[in-house]
């Protein structure tokens, strides 16, 4: 997905004033409450017709102040799930994923259709209404009702905010399941460090209606996780057959965690936070530790009391660990260094599971 | 004319002109409802005001001014037409009247019923791919259905009362043009006091049976 936001949108008091270019197939807009992430989205979805400026989604203008264009809504092909859903009332499930015909009229994917309702499995709802679904079942349908219009791009604001955490963890396997089996660009809207680094390459910080910060999710949130009691790591991987608790992140590479009951050849995501990372550089003979991993220094950043130490665990399984810069002193970490990698079991939490418990 | 036969009469005149009266005026109090509830435009509280107007006119105005259009001069008389369009004095100038009268309150319990709808369903049902008129006959209608339903009978209603307007553009032609509402006064003329409370219990039984239908739809639909 190529994206090119500059627009600026005035509502009342509040001035939007966003410019971010991406390639990014994943994009997360993190920020707090009042920062202009939903207002971005809704003009993303042709909900809101800026004041000024352009947006363009992978070559194609969809707005254009300067030029007058704009691309209607209902052209642009955009999967949108709002917070509130808008699932329409009057309809059941699956009139709601057709658009009440029974019929697959215009702009609607049968094998789209099907895909979403397999994928989210929603097969023993469709007869029902909205109200008699529980927020989570809601959720689903909302977003498989975005999914099967076969949509250019998705659109999700705060997709967990309104479900515990029980279902949290079930619907977060969902989307990451959506965003492997429908090839389809997604925008995600949250004030959780966590869902974003969970679902987005990329994100964007947005305070006050400006773009503060642009980068890889990884950097951009680190900083906000910090103290919000998030997770900075986020690992996927694959329960190992016959071995519930090992967790193999690339080939050859383990992961202990604590959780019981994981099925084999599950696909986990395991969350992790960099303070609970602790690095060696030596050998480590005799330790409780579950997880001695070997890794490759990247990046040492500091930022007064935090360093912030990024390793290669794999190729393409990254970590962050949170140490003091005494610590990256005395132990002389820089870029290259070969170092290991100690983590408790314990701290490894099991964030989103495939299969729905 | 004999008594029973005259309330057969009368009964069935004010059943057809309060009917034809809501299908005439239906379309245009939905849309103007519909206008009012979802769009802003430069002169709108005149509009609304105008929409209001025949709430407290006097019906005898409307009933003069819809007589000086459809009048052999008016703009719409036979004059201009060139030929008799059939309004005044027949039961259709019944129509015409107390869908004037009907109108302003089908149009603002129309409007209340499209306001009840969020703005924002129907904006789903544009970026889901659906036309204009999809979203309008498929969200926006059967959602603001109940109170769509309720407005039209209370145009209904209001139209099985209508006497004012009647009485100047239509007459008070038994078996023709004459209402309940118009019997009534003919039967207070005739000092026919027996009469006169037959044609009002008449005339309540159905106000009642109307009043209940539009409450019953103007209540929210218990949650199932």
């Amino acid at each position: 997905m190529k994206l090119e936001i500059d627009i600026e949108l005035r509502q009342g008091a509040f001035l939007l004033s966003a410019r971010v270019a991406s390639d990014a197939r994943t994009l997360g807009l993190f920020g707090p409450s009042g920062s202009g992430k939903t207002s971005l989205l809704e003009v993303l979805a042709g909900w809101r017709t800026p004041d000024r400026g352009r947006l363009a989604v992978d070559g194609t203008t969809w707005f254009d102040a300067a030029a007058r264009v704009e691309v209607p809504a209902s052209r642009r092909r955009v999967g949108y799930v709002p917070q509130d859903l808008l699932l329409f009332p009057h309809w059941t499930v699956e009139q709601n994923l057709r658009g009440g015909s029974p019929r697959p009229g215009p702009g609607r994917d049968e094998a789209a259709l099907r895909r979403a309702i397999e994928v989210l499995e929603l097969e023993p709802f469709l007869a029902r209404r909205p109200r008699d679904l529980s927020g989570g079942e809601r959720q689903r349908v909302a977003l498989a009702r975005a999914l099967s219009s076969g949509p250019s791009i998705l659109l999700l604001d705060e997709p967990l905010a309104a479900l515990d955490m029980a279902l949290r963890r079930r619907l977060l396997s969902y989307l990451a399941r959506v965003r492997e089996a429908f090839d389809v660009p997604l925008v995600v809207v949250s004030h959780d460090p966590t869902e974003i680094l969970a679902l987005c390459e990329e994100c964007v910080r947005l305070e006050a209606g400006r773009v503060v910060e642009h980068g890889p999710a990884r950097r951009v949130l680190l900083a906000a996780a910090r103290g919000a009691g998030t997770f900075e790591n986020i690992l996927r991987g694959r329960v190992v057959a016959g071995r519930g608790t090992q967790v193999e992140l690339a080939p050859g590479v383990e992961l202990a965690v604590a959780e019981g009951g994981l099925g084999g050849g599950e696909d986990v995501l395991v969350a992790l936070r960099a303070e609970d990372v602790l690095v060696a550089t030596g050998e480590l003979p005799g330790i409780s530790a579950r997880n001695v991993l070997a890794a490759d220094v990247t990046d040492v950043r500091l930022e007064g009391e935090n360093a912030w130490v990024e390793v290669r665990i794999a190729p393409g399984v990254f970590a962050t660990a949170l140490l003091t810069p005494a610590a990256v002193s005395d132990l002389g970490l820089s870029s290259g260094r070969r170092v290991r990698l100690v983590v408790k079991a314990q701290s490894c939490r099991v964030l989103a599971r495939s299969t729905a418990r | 004319m004999e008594f029973d036969v005259k309330l057969v009469s009368a009964l069935g005149v004010t059943l057809r002109v309060a009917l034809a009266a809501t299908v005439l005026v239906a379309p245009l109090a939905l849309a103007t409802g519909w206008v009012l509830a979802r769009r802003s435009f430069p002169g709108k509280s005149f509009v609304e005001t105008l929409v209001a107007l025949p709430l407290v006119l006097p019906p005898t105005a409307i009933g003069y001014l819809l007589l000086v259009v459809f009048g052999r001069a008016g703009v719409l008389g036979e004059r201009n037409l060139g030929f008799d369009p059939g309004i005044l004095f027949t039961w259709r100038g019944a129509v015409v009247a107390s869908a004037f009268v009907a109108f302003p309150l089908a149009a603002r319990s129309a409007r209340a019923a499209f306001e009840i709808v969020d703005p924002r369903l129907e904006r789903m049902g544009r970026s889901l791919g659906m036309s204009p008129a999809a979203v309008f006959a498929r969200v926006t209608v059967p959602l603001a259905g109940r109170g769509l339903l309720a407005a039209l009978a209370l145009a209904f209603g209001r139209a099985l009362g209508e006497f004012g307007a009647t009485v100047i553009v239509a007459g008070n032609i038994p078996g023709r043009t004459q209402t309940l509402a118009l019997a009534i006064f003919d039967e207070i003329q005739l000092g026919d006091e027996r009469g006169a409370l037959t044609f009002v219990g008449v005339a309540c039984v159905l106000a009642f049976v109307v009043m209940w239908t539009v409450e019953r739809l103007g209540r929210p639909r218990a949650a199932a």
